[in-house]
């Protein structure tokens, strides 16, 4: 609980700031799936997952941390399922940019 | 870094004497260090008689700790060092990695070190390793964070000498209380 409105406005736009970024680090998660880099694509997905939830973003962490499971239990190539819940990821992540987006335009 | 002590021989009561006690920085502010300090100066001034330290007066170490984030990720080197500089009142500073890291703490020790535990190149516990080796810094505290949180982690994290392991993701609002709560534990005195 912060109650300092300085900070509060500071962190809120660190989180819009973030948001921003979001879509390009789906997007290079989604490549590296793509691309088979299955190692490099856990440790995106390691970094999403701590990153989003630091900043507020449960919604992005929980898929985050899925297909990071799922890519340590696969240890190489996973199963479809990989697959889903990236595309879930992409979606929640997009609707979280836009939302973060809207809320930081005039 | 001098604190100052007086001693009183245990064979003269009447007899006191009182000494500068020299505290490296290794050893301020994490006080059980600076106290084996003073025990063993007591000594030295007592010539190995049996005395009792009548009066321990340590320096204040003036503002709050220094904590040094490292974390390959920059997206948590911002936000942990927003939480502990803006919201918790520490100084900060902040590594992108292990060499990063053993640069900063040999140009200035910090009181504390946050490392994160998976990076690439010099992991966190290589890290602490080659931390441990800087003169200095071979008690440094240091506090892990990691996204891995299974209770086999955490112990073998611990067993490498870190003060603490928090999870991440973490709480902004909620990490100076942890990192203050880690550090008192471990004997350092707050001051900030």
């Amino acid at each position: 609980m912060i109650d300092d409105p300085a900070i509060t406005a500071l962190l809120a736009e660190a989180r819009a700031n973030y948001a921003v970024g979001l879509p390009a680090k789906v997007d290079e998660l989604e490549s590296l799936v793509t691309r088979g880099a299955w190692d490099e694509a856990r440790r995106a997905a390691h970094k999403l997952r701590g990153s989003s939830g630091t900043y507020g973003f449960a919604a992005v962490s929980a898929p985050a941390a899925a297909i990071e499971e799922a890519l340590i239990d696969a240890n190489g190539a996973p199963d479809d399922s990989v697959k889903i819940r990236l595309a879930e990821l992409a979606r929640e992540v997009r609707a979280q940019a836009e939302l973060a987006a809207g809320a930081t335009s005039p | 870094m001098l604190g100052s002590l007086r001693v009183s021989h245990a064979a003269e009561p009447g007899l006191e004497e009182g000494a500068a006690v020299p505290l490296s920085g290794a050893s301020w502010p994490f006080l059980p260090q600076a106290q084996e300090e003073a025990a063993s100066v007591a000594q030295a001034i007592s010539r190995g008689d049996r005395c009792f330290i009548t009066s321990l007066v340590y320096p204040r170490k003036v503002g709050p700790w220094k904590v040094l984030v490292v974390d390959d990720d920059p997206d948590i080197r911002r936000i942990a060092a927003f939480s502990l500089g803006r919201i918790g009142g520490f100084k900060v500073a902040t590594a992108s990695g292990g060499d990063e890291a053993i640069a900063e703490v040999q140009r200035e020790l910090p009181d504390l070190v946050l490392l994160d535990v998976s990076m690439p190149g010099m992991d966190g516990p290589a890290t602490l390793v080659a931390l441990r080796k800087l003169p200095g810094a071979e008690k440094l505290p240091v506090v892990f964070f990691t996204a891995t949180s299974s209770d086999a982690e955490v112990d073998r994290l611990r067993s490498l000498g870190a003060i603490g392991v928090l999870p991440k993701p973490f709480e902004v609002s909620d990490l100076p209380k942890r990192i203050r709560a880690l550090g008192a534990q471990a004997g350092l005195h707050w001051d900030g």
